[in-house]
């Protein structure tokens, strides 16, 4: 937007038109972190307005009882795309968009590990929402709700392309997130600044960065998932249909295994904004930091095994329902003892009540709010009643609108004058926030008890029972008042973005990197760091009398890893989970013997032989990276293309499996023998594959003598994922191949 | 037999157990003398005992698969954490061992000993011979030991920094839970043994009864148990890795 | 007026999960006054004001964290203690064989009585104070059987059948809906649950088991013969019709005797009856049920018809 106004020579005064105007399209193939921030940022912006007006519209549909003012299939289309749009293209992408602007800033980086990765990410946002939408005009947006639940998403009750187009968004959507976690988990590790140790992280970088974690093993499992349903719809596989042996409640436990994780996903961006805003605000440190940080990974960690609390109606039996229930109660402790250490910090204070603050305030109160009504969830008799009413909408909207939202426009009024260079309008501000505190509340509190009164949710209209009819009109005159706040924000930003105040370098005497450097920051981000030696640099330089105590030790130098390496092996984990996911699956099916051919039409000892030229191509390439490593060129590309071969002839050996397969009539719609090994060992296949195509780039590298040294990560990189994908296979060997003969 | 009956009279006091305590008691005394940390012997033994002459091992052995799965998460995780925390400080492993302690093993040691031991026919036999559930408990001791060896090694140079520990955790748990999961969803029991008990205590009526415990549903347990509590298990040692980094004086070497 | 009021349990598995949320309640109260409290607290007490000098800079409290770790682990474990009673209080084990089995069905329930034979849809008749072990199916996608006032809900997943147990203290009508999103028409796919005296429950079950009369005098003979020539028997029950035996829509041998059309969109009565019957679609859009375009003289027919099906 402004990363010109205040740069000594900005390029609008250097340049003739024809190259202004390139630069004006500059914002395109920026590779910026943060103009790709900004992107971010107004992707999510413009897609929140979207994701608003069909709320809007939902409910005017529902102000009233038995009201005809929308067809019951837009109602549904648009309650599903409402869902889709703010969780997929609005607080992901704003929350990557403030790790985008303002982590590589924190740790006192020029930019973040992979800008050009950084840059794929961000795109594949606009692409995946511009697919999501493009179902419209190819025969109607989904209207399965946004968790898809089979077998309705099947082919059988949604015919249309609709839930197609919805699940390769998401799956485009999925790899942009884990592309852009990869990048901030490489950055963490691999850019601080010199003095910036593990244990200094500001905490929104700290929760970001565990959060990155989350990102790459749980949006793989939903990618799992996606795959498995598309394979499902346009090559009529089986997975999630019962009438053909399929499971319905294995895409709820493969969604959710997603879905959970992903609710803290959302969440934590807006627990790093806090805690950095409250303690600014009331000018002292975090109360507990060492707390903070950990209850985060504890979060992080127990969210991975709390998915069954959404499932606790369909029938998983007394036991299940119980070990879910103790871990999605314990996982309120992690997250209580959060919202005690912002009190706390609170406590003892000088309190400003700027806007960043009210917010932050209001987020508190209603965080809390949610969070009681999230314990009630998973007391499982208790959810057994509120599940799937108008109770557990308005606790999903606390935590995404009370909690998320309004770190969000917290966020937005604390780091605009550093994005800007210009302060946001108080006077507005305020008028947002009460406006905002109103109409939320207004809408969603009520919404309880609607719940409580028998009120199920995604219903395009409803009988007039006592109360209904007041209850949901006061619902959505609230609506009308978050609408109004909307416009103020987007009013003020607009406005001051043109005569909004001059910020300076640091308006609100905060404390961490970002407002060490000028508003906006140049370039390369800082023309000189302050020294790090506690978790607040700029109070130990505003206040010399009394720094912070020193955290940990002062090293002048931090031994980076190669990013490289670190992104390879980041993706790896990613990868890992994505084919548990599908040899889970495969066994799954595997335990319920289907009729029609099983593993034994494989033909396991000619499989046997193909495995091994591919366990020996590991060696042969782990030689091709010795020779590499002591220049010797020749034996180098030796190895290569032997690795190479052995690849090869390992495809073809499936490609004849395949077609011994397909002779005998098995192909992916047989029964689900067929679709989940054709999952599964096809998946591996398309991963040989790709990682095929990346050695012959090594080799045409090496080939044409373009190998500097220095690019030995890189192949050193490539050769772990050539090792991940025949360990892969290992696994999938031992599961389709080797546990049928053990019976 | 009615509960309250089983759970009083189903004690199995093995002398030989005792005796075995006994001598682990005396051997440590004179090993270590005054610098052992007994509070953490006596605990390890006190599981130790609890998970093999309680009501516990008399239904882990043939009529529960979950109570055998509470047994097996006591003598792999329980126990050898608890007599590593009793080594003293100065305590070295002997010269043959250390090549035990290569982070990789132990990893090895800890995650198979939950996945050896419980394909079917090893989990079978060890449940009907009396020799393997010897070998079985011995080597869930010494895998477990293994395992924690790197985190809860005597010194702090034999641990592995917080970071990879947590790291080895992490692996760890998400291994044993895929284990969990396979179990708790798997519609075939794993272990047949379990599936038809032979009634020797005549306690099965109220288990099936009383208890309401099918054999699905108590695989599902043990399922479950492996799954949910165990993981509770590796997470408080993360956070407990997250705190010796936090407060540690050397935070650096552990980045990566 | 009749409602679906969770807050008001009418059945002793009802009662178990309200009697728990009402401890919880407690709890959680307790919780949000003490936190919010510190919150407010924070906020009057410590505002700053111009140009004060920075507080006292201090970096946490172990003890503290500690305390407020334990306490909430505390309420977690007690919390638990109550979801475990609760659970085995609201519901218990099923009985080996139903009494009742609800299946779910695009946007209708169908309800079986094993027993006896009864087969009635939309509209569940219960004896006051039996309990009922339910089955819950599905023929299609997930419903979820939804009556706050007498049970839990559950999902109705098709292949994995479900049990319940539902019961009424007292006679009543009681509302119930589907809760899982179905398709089109979820927001229809209401049902009414009458619980009765057990006599009257027993006289209900057997006019429910009389095969329908046979209408001989015009314009329901006429309707009947409409009823048989139209495509209506692909789709529609009526015992004492030869050949009218299917089960993709509702039973109508005594579709005359429920209290709604179209799973609670309309009230039954024959006008009502004569408005659906013209465009189906016009009244509940998606409905399976198709237009069939009858002329007016036809609706007359098939109405008076319907309306001898008590």
């Amino acid at each position: 937007m402004n990363g010109t106004t205040t740069a000594p020579a900005s390029p609008a005064t250097l340049l003739d038109p024809a190259e202004h105007w390139h630069h004006r399209l500059a914002w395109l193939s920026t590779v910026d972190h943060k103009r790709i921030g900004v992107l971010y940022l107004l992707t999510g912006l413009f897609f929140f307005v979207v994701g608003g007006l069909e709320a809007l519209v939902l409910r005017v549909q529902l102000a009233v009882p038995k009201n005809h003012f929308l067809q019951p299939d837009t109602f549904n289309q648009l309650f599903t795309m409402h869902g889709t749009t703010m969780i997929f293209l609005v607080v992901i992408p704003v929350g990557l968009g403030f790790v985008n602007y303002f982590l590589p800033l924190q740790i006192g980086a020029r930019d973040m590990a992979f800008p050009r990765l950084n840059a794929f990410g961000f795109w594949l946002i606009p692409f995946g929402g511009i697919l999501l939408h493009f179902s419209v005009l190819a025969g109607g947006a989904p209207a399965v709700g946004w968790f898809s639940y089979a077998p309705l998403s099947e082919t059988p009750y949604s015919s249309t392309l609709g839930v197609d187009y919805w699940a390769v968004a998401l799956f485009v959507l999925g790899i942009g997130s884990v592309a852009t976690a990869i990048n901030i988990i490489a950055t963490v590790i691999c850019r601080r600044a010199p003095g910036m140790t593990m244990r200094r992280l500001p905490l929104f970088t700290w929760i970001n960065f565990v959060n990155a974690f989350m990102i790459i093993l749980a949006l793989p499992v939903l990618n799992a998932g996606l795959a498995m349903l598309l394979i499902d719809r346009q090559l009529e596989g089986h997975f999630f249909l019962p009438f053909h042996g399929g499971s319905a409640v294995l895409w709820q436990h493969i969604f959710w295994a997603f879905g959970h994780p992903e609710v803290y996903i959302m969440v934590f961006p807006a627990f790093g904004i806090v805690s950095e805003v409250i303690p600014v605000f009331s000018r002292k440190p975090i109360f507990g930091y060492a707390f903070v940080a950990a209850s985060s990974v504890a979060i992080a960690v127990l969210s991975m095994g709390v998915w069954g609390h959404h499932m606790f109606t369909v029938g998983m039996g007394r036991a299940a329902n119980s070990f879910f229930a103790i871990s999605s109660l314990l996982i309120a402790i992690p997250t209580g003892v959060k919202v005690l250490n912002w009190t706390a910090t609170m406590i003892g204070g000088r309190l400003r009540f700027d806007v960043p603050m009210l917010f932050c305030i209001a987020f508190l109160i209603q965080f809390l709010l949610a969070g009681i009504t999230g314990i009630s969830h998973a007391v499982v008799p208790l959810d057994w009643q509120t599940k799937n009413s108008y109770f557990l909408v308005a606790h999903f909207h606390f935590v995404a609108v009370g909690a998320i939202v309004f770190a969000f426009f917290a966020a937005v009024y604390f780091w605009f004058p550093k994005m800007s260079g210009r302060m946001l309008s108080e006077r507005l501000g305020k008028w947002t926030f009460w406006l905002m505190v109103i109409g939320f509340n207004m809408t969603f509190i009520i919404q309880h008890f609607l719940g409580l009164l028998g009120m199920p949710r995604r219903v395009f209209t409803y009988p007039n029972l006592p109360h209904w009819g007041w209850m949901n009109m006061l619902s959505t005159v609230g609506v009308l008042f978050m609408a109004a706040a909307a416009l103020f924000l987007v009013w003020n930003l607009a406005v001051s973005f043109f005569r909004g105040k001059i910020a300076g370098d640091n308006p609100w005497n905060a404390w961490t990197l970002e407002w060490a450097t000028t508003s906006p920051p140049p370039h390369e981000n800082f023309h000189a760091l302050p020294p790090i030696r506690s978790r607040r640099p700029l109070w130990d330089i505003a206040n010399p009398d009394r720094p912070d105590p020193v955290v940990g030790e002062n090293t002048s130098e931090i031994e980076s890893p190669d990013k490289t390496k670190t992104g390879i092996l980041t993706f790896i984990v990613s990868e890992a989970a994505f084919f548990a996911i599908l040899l889970l699956a495969y066994l799954y099916f595997y335990a319920r013997p289907q009729p029609g051919p099983g593993p034994r039409e494989l033909d396991v000892p000619r499989t046997l032989v193909f495995s091994l030229c591919l366990f020996a191509s590991s060696f042969t390439l782990w030689r091709s990276e010795i020779a590499l490593g002591r220049q010797r060129r020749g034996s180098m590309l030796g190895w290569l293309v032997l690795t190479i071969t052995l690849g090869g002839v390992f495809l073809v050996g499936q490609g004849m499996e395949y077609w011994k397969l397909f002779q005998t009539g098995v192909d992916v719609s047989t029964n689900l023998f067929a679709t989940s090994f054709f999952t599964l060992t096809g998946f591996h296949g398309l991963h040989v594959f790709l990682g095929l195509v990346a050695l012959l780039i090594f080799l045409w590298l090496a080939w044409r003598g373009d190998f500097a040294p220095g690019r030995s990560s890189a192949f050193e990189a490539a050769g772990y994922y050539w090792h991940f994908v025949d360990i892969v296979w290992v696994f999938v060997l031992l599961t389709v191949y080797i546990l049928p003969l053990a019976r | 037999m009615t509960t309250y009956e089983f759970l009083t009279t189903t004690w199995r006091w093995s002398f030989l157990l005792l005796l075995f305590c006994a001598l682990a008691l005396v051997g440590y005394f004179l090993a270590f003398r005054r610098r052992g940390r007994l509070a953490y012997l006596g605990g390890a033994l006190a599981v130790f005992l609890f998970a093999l002459i309680s009501p516990v091992s008399a239904l882990a052995d043939g009529y529960l698969f979950s109570a055998h799965m509470v047994q097996h998460i006591l003598l792999v995780l329980i126990v050898p954490a608890f007599l590593l925390l009793s080594l003293p400080r100065s305590f070295s492993l002997p010269r043959p061992f250390t090549a035990l302690t290569h982070p990789l093993i132990g990893w090895m040691a800890g995650v198979g000993a939950m996945w050896l031991w419980h394909v079917p026919a090893l989990c079978n036999a060890a449940t009907t011979s009396s020799a393997i559930s010897v070998i079985q408990t011995t080597s869930l001791l010494l895998m477990g030991s293994a395992f924690w060896w790197q985190v809860l090694a005597p010194r702090d140079a034999q641990r592995l920094s917080p970071a990879a520990g947590i790291a080895y955790l992490f692996t760890a748990c998400t291994a044993c839970s895929v284990l969990g999961i396979i179990l708790t969803f798997a519609p075939v029991s794993i272990c047949p043994v379990y599936q038809q008990p032979v009634d020797r205590l005549g306690i099965l009526s109220s288990i099936r009864g009383q208890w309401g415990l099918t054999s699905e549903r108590d695989q599902q347990i043990g399922g479950l148990l492996m799954w949910v509590p165990m993981c509770l298990i590796y997470l408080t040692a993360i956070l407990a890795q997250l705190a010796r980094w936090h407060s540690g004086p050397h935070p650096e070497k552990s980045n990566a | 007026m009749h409602a679906s009021n969770a807050l008001d349990p009418q059945s002793p598995q009802a009662r178990a999960i309200y009697d728990l949320g009402i401890v919880a309640t407690i709890v959680f109260v307790l919780i949000f006054v003490v936190v919010a409290g510190g919150i407010v607290y924070a906020i009057f007490r410590f505002r700053g004001r111009e140009g004060e000098p920075e507080p006292k800079q201090f970096a946490g409290n172990e003890k503290v964290e500690i305390i407020w770790t334990v306490i909430p682990f505390l309420i977690v474990v007690f919390l638990f203690a109550l979801t475990l009673r609760g659970m085995n209080r609201a519901d218990p084990p099923p009985a080996p064989s139903p009494d009742l089995v609800v299946t779910g069905h695009q946007f209708w329930w169908q309800a079986d009585y094993p027993a006896s034979g009864v087969v009635t849809a939309n509209e569940i008749h219960i004896p006051a104070g039996k309990p009922l072990s339910v089955r819950l199916d599905s023929k299609d996608v997930l419903h979820e059987f939804w009556v706050p006032e007498l049970a839990r809900k559950m999902t109705t997943v098709p292949g994995q059948p479900n049990n319940i147990w539902i019961q009424a203290d007292k006679p009543g009508v009681y509302l119930g809906t589907c809760s899982e999103f179905c398709g089109t028409q979820h927001a229809w796919m209401r049902i009414v649950v009458v619980a009765e005296e057990p006599s009257k429950f027993e006289a209900w079950q057997q006019a429910q088991l009389q095969p329908a009369q046979t209408a001989t005098s015009d314009p329901a003979a006429k309707g009947l013969a409409l009823f048989q020539t139209s495509t209506c028997m692909n789709c529609h029950a009526i015992r004492g019709v030869p050949g009218a035996n299917a089960i993709v829509a509702p039973d109508l041998t005594h579709v005359a005797s429920r209290k709604q059309i179209g799973a609670g969109i309309l009230e039954n009565t024959p006008a009502n009856m004569r408005k659906w019957l013209k465009n189906p679609q016009h009244v509940k859009p998606g409905v399976l049920m198709p237009d069939f375009n009858f002329t007016g003289q036809q609706l007359d027919e098939l109405t008076a018809y319907l309306d001898t099906l008590r």
